[in-house]
């Protein structure tokens, strides 16, 4: 009987893991990350990386950010509002176990010069392995203390403004 | 509202209650001649929710900076911006001052988004940092992303750079604490 209902318990357990990796919600950042040190006497403790984060909803929308994410080693990991960022909007949906992908530029905090946004559509698969997102050659692990300053990037109607 | 030491305190105007984007310096550092011969509160910098109104799709919006106490460290001149970050392309983060040149970087309006100058500010408290500057705005936007904004009056940012050698304290909507 124990048998069984650990054999059933390890089943179900494998299907909720591959559950959970199928669906890529929430806020994603590369594995390989530089991480540098702020100049010490701004902080001791932060660090900061320029890096590219993707976020993922449950409604199938989804955001490619470029930004820098700062970060204190146990105690808060956050996109920098304030060093800019550039924003990829789109979709997202499962096409025979893989993440297809298409996003289009709506946004950059500094413009450039003579460019009209939005840009033109990009398509991307993006393979789950290992609990870890594969896109252009760069693993992705799941942030999910980056969730709520990601969530910011995702263009909203005027009237659910948070 | 208290004196201020070597810093500058940016509270919500009654008069302007209906606009939350709004906020005056009320009383400027004391250490200056130029700052000094303030009168009377004046429109300083610009504090809002960020949005992105050609965003197909809707609006992106971001915190404004969040209330309490930083330090912007003017001891620190950071070299003139002349480079791009491709991630975020614009120019990498400077922790100081850091000037920012009028001419286009690889395309980019840098100098329209930010002014001449950009200071980082530090938050005092623990907790986490938005990476807020107090930088200017000429490309006429009327938006920050989570920073303060001295539009296109530059006399506050010019004196920080130009006179103070030591860490200046910014409060936003609260009290100032010297740093």
């Amino acid at each position: 009987m124990r048998t069984i209902t650990l054999f059933a318990l390890m089943t179900f357990g494998c299907a909720a893991l591959a559950q959970q990796v199928k669906v890529p919600n929430g806020a994603w950042m590369p594995v390989n990350a530089k991480w540098e040190h702020v100049p010490p006497e701004v902080s001791p403790k932060l660090l900061t990386t320029s890096t590219r984060v993707l976020y993922f909803q449950p409604d199938g929308k989804m955001v490619v950010i470029g930004c820098v994410v700062n970060r204190e080693p146990g105690s808060f990991i956050t996109i920098s509002a304030g060093d800019g960022q550039t924003v990829a909007a789109g979709d997202w949906h499962e096409e025979q176990g893989k993440i297809v992908a298409r996003s289009r530029l709506v946004f950059r905090t500094v413009t450039r010069i003579g460019e009209e946004l939005p840009g033109p559509w990009n398509r991307d698969v993006l393979t789950i392995k290992d609990g870890q997102l594969l896109l252009d050659g760069v693993r992705y692990r799941r942030v999910p203390g980056l969730d709520k300053s990601a969530s910011e990037m995702v263009p909203r109607p005027a009237a659910t403004q948070p | 509202m208290p004196a201020l030491c070597s810093g500058l305190s940016l509270r919500s105007s009654p008069e302007h209650s209906a606009s939350p984007s709004l906020y005056l310096a009320q009383q400027a550092a004391t250490d200056g001649p130029e700052l000094t011969a303030t009168s009377g509160p004046r429109l300083l910098a610009k504090l809002s929710n960020a949005y992105a109104p050609h965003a197909p799709g809707g609006t992106i919006y971001q915190n404004p900076t969040n209330d309490g106490n930083y330090t912007i460290h003017a001891e620190i001149h950071n070299p003139a911006a002349n480079s791009i970050d491709w991630n975020t392309w614009q120019p990498p983060p400077a922790y100081g001052i850091q000037p920012i040149p009028q001419q286009p970087i690889h395309d980019m309006d840098v100098y329209g988004s930010y002014g001449p100058l950009r200071a980082y500010m530090t938050p005092n408290s623990p907790g986490g940092t938005q990476g807020a500057y107090f930088h200017g705005q000429f490309d006429g936007f009327g938006y920050t992303h989570g920073c303060l904004s001295y539009g296109e009056d530059t006399r506050m940012i010019n004196y920080m750079y130009n006179h103070m050698s030591s860490p200046v304290g910014v409060s936003v909507d609260t009290q100032v604490q010297k740093p």
